[in-house]
């Protein structure tokens, strides 16, 4: 199990925090998200052996372009 | 004021020129484009008053007006062609095969009369109406020709037919013309078929300019998101548009960050990252994320819109070249209707009895003969050979007169990007500082790379790909928009992007270790130390070289007129012997110097492939547009390259000048058996102790033309 940051821009208020928890849910290999409005910082926990790239894409797909991605 | 016509019955570009030449000096007439290609005219008038006149004066010409734009149908002359031929061989049959003189001759010939009536009065109005013109004003062309020579024989044979007793009271010579008219007609017909088919697909241009556009924009007001209609966007409204999607107007960003494909404006292959503040233009395609915006130019503002005006007007005010059969024709009708006269005068005057009925016989006989049934064919079936051929060879031809302008070409224009190059960016250059791995390097490289959507970052990340590097997941990654991108993999830093970023981190640089190719520079550093440069290319394409020395083999000049840099222009135009180059062209400049190029004398041919591209397409002597490009260069030029394959404008410029060539021995195979039966029709031989002109003769002349000029219309196949 390995958590990621990605920074993010454009997360405005619950709307946009569920937009982002249902567009991701359904994802294998995510075993939590949490969106923090104030940082406009995804958190996703991801299973060790998933890239978390393709999380990334999934995210700026939403509508929510990554500036910055981290390991915790 | 301005008015804004369509002018019908304009069947050659001499009759725009000689629209032209009745209205200059006209009083209260500033300024009149007349498109043949188009069918339109532009006249710019001093007051309303005026327009009577030149109306008038149009009309008198034998062309009408019409406010409607209406498409001319190729389909329309197939089907004249298709009944003039069946009544034509209906005809045929009558008067020299098996049904002659069946059921007696005058019946024969009374039901060859009505069978050719449609032909000559309702298929060949527009020849007959050129007769017209020509009586008015001396002007004639081909279709004059044509004209006389089908009504003198039809009106003379008409009335042997009708009145049989009166026309041998009078001495009429017995002989009737209905097959000769109907083939001639026919023959004309079949080469308008082609011609029509070839001006259809240049009037396409403008339509699929605007169809580039977005027809619908999403509006954001007051918090919600709205679908509304392209015309209803105002100056200053905010619009949302998807990945995806096309911008549908200009403006500036004001949130979002997306890569926006701008190829079909400025032709160049790699999308362009543009964040707030940055412009869009309509027609454009937006990239991978959401990206808002303000209109700033809508409507007929727009850069699309400018482009669409200029293709417009470049395209009214484009000379057209006068028909080689046209020409020949002008000079030629004068002289057959003065032989005419003087036959029927000196048979008149010193003739034998009856004098009346052998002056009027021999002076029709002279204008009958003297209408050369293949010259309909001379120029069409050279066409139809070459075109053929052209297209077996991946080269699309817009029409006869394309061939003819493709003979006067000597100079040719290249815009590098997408003609002379690939036009996909790849690494074409790797290179990292000693004691580096440089596979483990790469990796890591790509491996960062590929959390970017840029497309340099792309080309690299394809590289590695192929040169089956092994990805790696960064731990931590940073977008550091318009520069680069910082990265963590394991226990290094990267840094990888351009040299600002690398700069602006205080990595200091090896100046030696400068790039040898052209292209767009990636800087990699690793724990503040510089390690490794690429260079993202364009490479020149492999056939490129050759052709441009075929080219100068040929005696054309070679010119480049690129967007790009000095740099990148002036390795582009070493590498490939390029004569002459312009560098940092703007896409509407491109005209101006096509403009400035042919204002030295030269005829030019331009090559391009984007929209940026169509009003220097538009502007130019002759246009060709690489297949693989957009539709819009497609529908503007004059010859489509299907493949891309460069080369092929080079084979296109040898075939039309051989073409032309077997246009001129055509044209002359098809006036030579005619021309030489003039005396005879004349009634030269007579004099002599020899025969007179017979329907026969005509036949005989007819085939033998026909035969010969297709005959040599099919050696074009052996040219490319």
């Amino acid at each position: 199990m390995k958590k990621i940051n990605f920074s993010v821009s454009g997360v405005k208020c619950g709307g946009c925090v569920s937009k982002l928890e249902s567009g991701l849910k359904d994802e294998s290999g995510i075993q939590n998200i949490s969106v923090s409005i104030e940082e406009q910082v995804v958190s996703l926990e991801l299973d060790d052996e998933v890239k978390p790239m393709i999380f990334k894409k999934q995210i700026e797909e939403l509508g929510f372009p990554v500036s910055k991605m981290s390991k915790e | 004021m301005e008015i804004n016509k369509k002018i019908i019955g304009m069947s050659c570009a001499g009759c725009a020129a000689n629209i032209e030449k009745a209205l200059v000096g006209m009083d209260g007439v500033e300024k009149t484009a007349i498109n043949f290609a188009t069918e339109s005219g532009q006249f710019v008038l001093r007051d309303e008053n005026v327009w009577a006149n030149v109306s008038s004066k149009i009309e008198d010409l034998g062309f009408s007006l019409s406010d409607e734009r209406k498409e001319k149908d190729e389909s329309d002359d197939l089907r004249k062609f298709f009944i003039s031929i069946s009544l034509s061989l209906i005809i045929f049959l009558l008067a020299m095969g098996p049904l002659k003189n069946l059921p007696n001759q005058k019946i024969n010939w009374l039901i060859q009369m009505v069978l050719a009536l449609p032909i000559w009065i309702w298929i060949g109005l527009s020849f007959q109406k050129s007769v017209i013109s020509f009586i008015k004003t001396g002007q004639s062309n081909m279709n004059t020709l044509i004209g006389i020579g089908t009504s003198a024989a039809y009106i003379y044979s008409a009335f042997v037919s009708i009145f049989s007793q009166t026309s041998i009271s009078l001495g009429l010579t017995q002989r009737v013309y209905f097959e000769a008219i109907g083939f001639i007609i026919s023959f004309v017909f079949l080469g308008h078929f082609f011609e029509t088919k070839a001006k259809k697909k240049a009037k396409e241009a403008l339509n699929s300019l605007l169809e580039i556009g977005a027809k619908t924009a999403w509006i954001i007001k007051d918090g919600v998101v709205e679908e509304i209609q392209i015309q209803d966007v105002q100056v200053g409204d905010v619009l949302r548009v998807r990945p995806g999607e096309k911008i549908p107007v200009d403006g500036k960003i004001v949130k979002g960050r997306s890569s926006i494909d701008e190829s079909m404006i400025s032709g160049e292959p790699l999308p362009v990252v543009k964040e707030v503040g940055g412009s869009v233009f309509a027609g454009t395609i937006n990239g991978e994320s959401v990206l808002e915006f303000k209109a700033q130019k809508v409507g007929k503002d727009t850069f699309l819109s400018q482009i669409v005006t200029f293709v417009e007007n470049a395209q009214n005010n484009k000379p057209q070249i006068q028909r080689l059969a046209d020409q020949i024709s002008g000079y030629f009708v004068p002289v057959v209707v003065a032989i005419a006269i003087a036959t029927f005068v000196l048979w008149f005057l010193v003739g034998p009895d009856p004098r009346w009925g052998n002056a009027i016989s021999n002076m029709i006989a002279v204008l009958v003969i003297a209408c050369p049934c293949a010259l309909g064919l001379a120029t069409p079936t050279a066409v139809v050979v070459a075109t053929g051929r052209a297209s077996m060879k991946g080269l699309l031809i817009g029409g006869g007169e394309v061939i003819e302008k493709g003979t006067k070409i000597n100079s040719i224009i290249f815009d590098k990007t997408g003609t002379l190059t690939e036009g996909k960016p790849k690494v074409v250059e790797f290179k990292v500082i000693e004691g580096v791995d440089k596979k483990k390097l790469l990796s890591d490289i790509a491996s960062i790379e590929s959390y970017s959507e840029h497309p340099i970052a792309r080309a690299v990340v394809k590289y590695a790909e192929d040169e089956e590097a092994d990805f790696d997941d960064p731990d931590m990654f940073e977008n550091i928009s318009g520069k680069g991108l910082e990265a963590e993999i394991g226990e290094s830093t990267y840094l990888v992007g351009n040299r600002k970023l690398l700069e602006e981190k205080g990595v200091s640089f090896k100046d030696e270790f400068s790039p040898s190719k052209v292209g767009s520079y990636v800087y990699v550093s690793k724990d503040g130390k510089f390690v490794s440069l690429l260079v993202v290319g364009d490479e020149i394409k492999p056939e490129a070289k050759k052709m441009i020395q075929d080219f100068h083999n040929i005696g054309i000049e070679t010119w480049l007129i690129t967007g790009d840099n000095e740099v990148v222009a002036k390795e582009v135009v070493d590498e490939l012997g390029i004569h002459n180059f312009v560098a940092n062209a703007l896409p509407l400049d491109k005209a101006k110097y096509v403009d400035q190029i042919k204002s030295e004398g030269k005829k030019v041919v331009m090559i391009g492939d984007g929209v940026n591209d169509a009003p220097a397409l538009a502007k130019a002597d002759l246009s060709m547009a690489m297949g693989t490009g957009t539709d819009v260069a497609i529908n503007a030029s004059d010859v489509t390259i299907v493949h891309g394959d460069i080369h092929k404008a080079y084979e296109f410029l040898v075939l039309s000048r051989e073409t032309l060539k077997i246009i001129k021995q055509n044209l002359f195979l098809s006036f030579i058996y005619n021309t030489l039966l003039i005396p005879v029709a004349a009634g030269v031989l007579y004099v002599f102790d020899g025969p007179l002109m017979s329907p026969v003769f005509a036949s005989i002349a007819m085939g033998m033309s026909s035969i010969s000029v297709v005959a040599n219309s099919l050696r074009i196949r052996n040219v490319i």
